[in-house]
């Protein structure tokens, strides 16, 4: 028996219902296990020609790699303002300001497959445009622009948040550039400037958002500031069947786009409906990947390893009453001995913590649960 | 079932009062709002246009409104919490801000 066939729920990203807020889960196939889904209608993705699009209101977000689209992975985000205005019309007549250029809209196909890509040339050297938007100072903004070169080989610089250029790297295929700057005053610039007089490069989709990573594409076609809420995916409860109280294993397979801290982390959990008696979680805390072992005998914790952001991990956890093992990226299982006595029963599984706070922002790969604690070299195989 | 509501608090301090006041939960000492709402604080909004040289300094500067806004997104209410009703606001259309998929 492989080991997916000992598995009890398996969620690979793939099938969805927006209409009914499902992500379905691979097994069981009696729908029992499928997790529910809240995202914003409008939302975008990459979809698997590479294109980005905007979902449905409830639409798993499916979302797959822009420079390089093959599996999908489920995206998850926190709510983020966009503050960049008329991102599908970069223009002097939107509000962008000139100096040595000319800026033309509607030029050439942008990533969302319209033709609303403006074509940016400069006449002299350090042409640039740029939009400001009132501020605060003092907050991490994260600035963020499609771009493709048209003519010439010159430096692309990024202008973002302060009076700087900063140099992007910029191709024949459309690139997605980001920086990330804390403001020293009210005035949050986004904008281009080329280097070299005569270059030309097509731009889109700009995104400005207060945080330390750019998220997906937020569309705006107006000039007012736009909200998307936070996603969430979970299953609330009635898995009483397919969870083990007493000892299972959990895997997930996922990325992060952040290092959380102690007071503002991400979490998954296996739980009751909603008491935070006994849980078996995993988060990203405090700079790393930790594992909880939660009931009245106490907590039982183990720190796995250093989070990296934007990098891939796979995570198997095996809990019983006296042990926590954990095996990550295909390492040796380590083992925590404490004591676990459950006394209610785990009928939940979220990206997040058991009250639905501390959701999990990243990129789930897969994610599997086995109604047995898996032996080490199970552990071991599983994260390989 | 969502309610989108725009409101204006007399200051920032009011605004965080009346936040704080809704019902939160506490798990593992961090305090979470219920009910799965999205609170925006959009602040002392700008009130004109502000105007910008090539270095995006200011020319003409910012003025702000002397009132704090709010933007909620109330999941599963049919009308503002109690104590949140008397700052409601109309706008023409979204007004500065709106929630991606809907309109105010």
């Amino acid at each position: 028996m492989s080991l997916y066939q000992k598995a009890s729920l398996v969620q690979i990203p793939s099938g969805y219902k927006a209409s009914a807020a499902k992500l379905y889960s691979v097994v069981p196939s009696s729908g029992d296990a499928d997790f529910t889904i809240s995202a914003d209608a409008d939302a975008t993705r990459v979809n698997k020609d590479g294109v980005i699009e905007s979902v449905a209101a409830n639409q798993a977000r499916l979302n797959y790699d822009f420079a390089n689209p093959q599996d999908p992975h489920l995206l998850l985000e926190p709510t983020r303002i966009q503050l960049a205005h008329y991102t599908n019309a970069i223009s002097s007549a939107n509000g962008y300001s000139l100096i040595n250029g000319t800026l033309t809209t509607n030029s050439h196909t942008a990533p969302d497959g319209t033709n609303e890509a403006s074509t940016f040339k400069v006449t002299s050297s350090l042409g640039q445009f740029q939009k400001v938007k009132t501020g605060s100072s003092g907050v991490q903004y994260t600035v963020s622009a499609y771009v493709k070169r048209k003519t010439g080989t010159g430096t692309v610089y990024l202008r973002a948040v302060e009076n700087t250029n900063t140099a992007v790297t910029v191709t024949d295929e459309w690139t997605r550039v980001s920086l990330t700057v804390t403001s020293t005053s009210t005035n949050i610039r986004y904008g281009m400037a080329l280097a070299t007089s005569g270059d030309e490069i097509y731009v889109w989709g700009f995104q400005v958002e207060a945080g330390s990573y750019a998220t997906s594409l937020i569309p705006n076609p107006a000039g007012i500031d736009i909200t998307r809420t936070e996603d969430f995916c979970h299953i609330p409860s009635g898995l009483q069947n397919i969870l083990n109280t007493s000892e299972g294993t959990l895997f997930v397979d996922l990325e992060v786009l952040r290092v959380a801290t102690t007071s503002d982390f991400d979490r998954i959990v296996l739980s009751d409906q909603t008491s935070s008696t006994d849980r078996i979680i995993l988060d990203n805390f405090g700079g790393n990947w930790r594992s909880l072992m939660i009931s009245s005998a106490g907590i039982v914790s183990q720190t796995i390893v250093s989070v990296t952001a934007n990098q891939r991990i796979k995570v198997a956890i095996a809990y019983s009453s006296t042990q926590l093992r954990i095996s990550y990226n295909g390492n040796t299982a380590t083992t925590t001995s404490g004591s676990y006595t459950p006394t209610t029963t785990l009928e939940s599984f979220k990206f997040s913590n058991v009250s639905g706070g501390s959701k999990c922002q990243g990129k789930i790969y897969q994610a599997m649960y086995f109604n047995t604690a898996l032996t080490n070299t199970e552990l071991q195989t599983l994260t390989s | 079932m969502e309610l989108f509501k725009k409101y204006e608090f007399d200051s920032q301090e009011q605004a965080e009062t009346k936040i704080a006041a809704l019902p939160h939960t506490e798990v593992d000492g961090v305090s979470y709002l219920e009910g799965n709402h999205t609170i925006v604080k959009l602040g002392y909004i700008v009130t004109n246009t502000p105007e910008y040289d090539e270095n995006g300094d200011e020319v003409v500067a910012p003025i702000y409104s002397d009132k704090y806004s709010v933007d909620v997104l109330w999941n599963g209410l049919e009308k503002s919490p109690y104590g949140w009703a008397s700052y409601e606001i109309t706008v023409e259309g979204n007004g500065v801000h709106t929630f991606l998929g809907r309109n105010f």
